[in-house]
């Protein structure tokens, strides 16, 4: 998995935001919402780099605590909503 | 002759420099004029010969609606190069050169397109240059009560207009500041403000005026009246596509987001669904306007 070009991660309020700002996503109408955590991965992969649910796991359990297992059925969860909404590839 | 006009918009200083017999068509400008330039000069606007360059490189287009001007940006060197047709499919009918900091603009125009082109560029280039200063130029109508500005906000054609006629025709205080796109500041001690502007789309509103922020209402058409907050994402949303700017540029986006996103938290944004009749108004006013 790869994030796509184009998306930029904003704070509002308690929340996070990603929108589309940039030639690459300039007809991305919708707005993604993320809550800390998943905000705390969009920012381990916005350089680009290739990650897998495995290399996400790991940047969980780095930074809270939970269980190996646990990080990464959360991972899985946070790269299929991702895939859903069409901003990694 | 010659001549170099100053105005005044909420607080921000610009000039038009042309002959006196075009800078005569700009009537809505004249409640805006000052003598002097005032601090902070946003932009310096003269009329006169763009040339063609060939290196120009397309940056992007920008068409929000059939019914609104098609903007195509430019890079030229260290410039911007934007051309300005009057509606999305027509032929382009004003170009202008502007330095990359916005404050340097050349406009040539058709002869037959001379004041909306002036009015066009000025308004673009008044949304660039300010935006890094706390200042939102919005696409909004906007009504006064109780000395408090309500801005209503929406896609074209969902009744922003009609919804300030029903708040003047059912308050008798209420008067209307702007019908099309009013500016926005959010000062240094976190009061919004809001303020009159020479552009007011099809309704002749130039009022030279500014009052606090009262309410945000973003509309929508409806069967049934209905109020209620918009979660923060969602004003944040509406906001942005309600404000100028040239934002394909990350520096604009990064003021206007820190611009939107105060505003949002200090002025909670309110979705109204509505239809045109007076108990839409009625229901606004309630709930928007805290005496």
């Amino acid at each position: 998995m790869k994030i796509k070009q184009g998306f930029k991660l904003r704070p509002l309020g308690n929340e996070f935001i990603l929108v589309g700002e940039g030639l690459e996503q300039i007809n991305f109408n919708r707005m993604i919402t993320m809550n800390e955590t998943a905000a705390y991965l969009w920012q381990r992969v916005m350089d680009g780099q290739d990650f897998d649910a495995q290399q996400l796991a790991n940047y969980l359990t780095e930074e809270y605590e939970v269980t190996p297992e646990q990080a990464l059925t959360d991972s899985q969860a946070t790269i299929d909503s991702w895939l859903k909404a069409e901003i990694i590839m | 002759m010659v001549e170099s006009r100053n105005y005044n918009v909420a607080g921000l200083g610009f000039s038009i420099e042309g002959e006196t017999d075009v800078l005569e068509l700009l009537t809505n400008y004249n409640p805006f004029r000052v003598e002097q330039p005032i601090e902070p000069m946003l932009f310096r606007l003269v009329l006169g010969e763009v040339e063609q360059d060939s290196t120009m490189e397309h940056v992007f287009t920008d068409t929000s609606d059939d019914d609104m001007p098609r903007i195509e940006v430019y890079h030229v060197e260290q410039d911007w190069q934007i051309q300005i047709a009057m509606f999305k499919s027509s032929p382009i009918c004003a170009t202008m050169r502007v330095s990359a900091d916005f404050s340097q603009v050349r406009l040539q125009a058709d002869p037959n397109a001379i004041k909306f082109a002036i009015d066009n560029a000025a308004m673009l280039i008044y949304a660039f240059s300010a935006a890094d200063k706390g200042v939102l130029e919005m696409h909004a109508s906007v009504t006064v009560k109780d000395g408090k500005g309500f801005l209503f906000l929406g896609r074209s054609g969902t009744g922003k207009s009609t919804h300030s006629r029903l708040w003047l025709e059912t308050f008798k205080d209420a008067w209307l500041l702007n019908d099309d796109n009013p500016v926005v500041r959010l000062l240094p001690n976190n009061e919004v403000r809001v303020y009159g502007s020479p552009w007011s789309g099809k309704t002749p509103c130039y009022i030279n005026r500014e009052v606090p922020v009262g309410g945000i209402v973003k509309l929508t058409q409806a069967p049934a009246n209905a109020i209620h907050a918009l979660p923060l994402p969602e004003a944040y949303a509406y906001m942005l596509a309600s404000s100028s700017g040239l934002k394909i540029l990350p520096s604009m986006m990064d003021a206007l987001y820190n611009t939107i996103a105060s505003v949002i938290q200090i002025i909670p944004v309110q979705g109204l669904e509505c239809l045109p009749d007076k108990e839409a108004a009625l229901l606004c006013e309630s709930t928007v306007n805290n005496k």
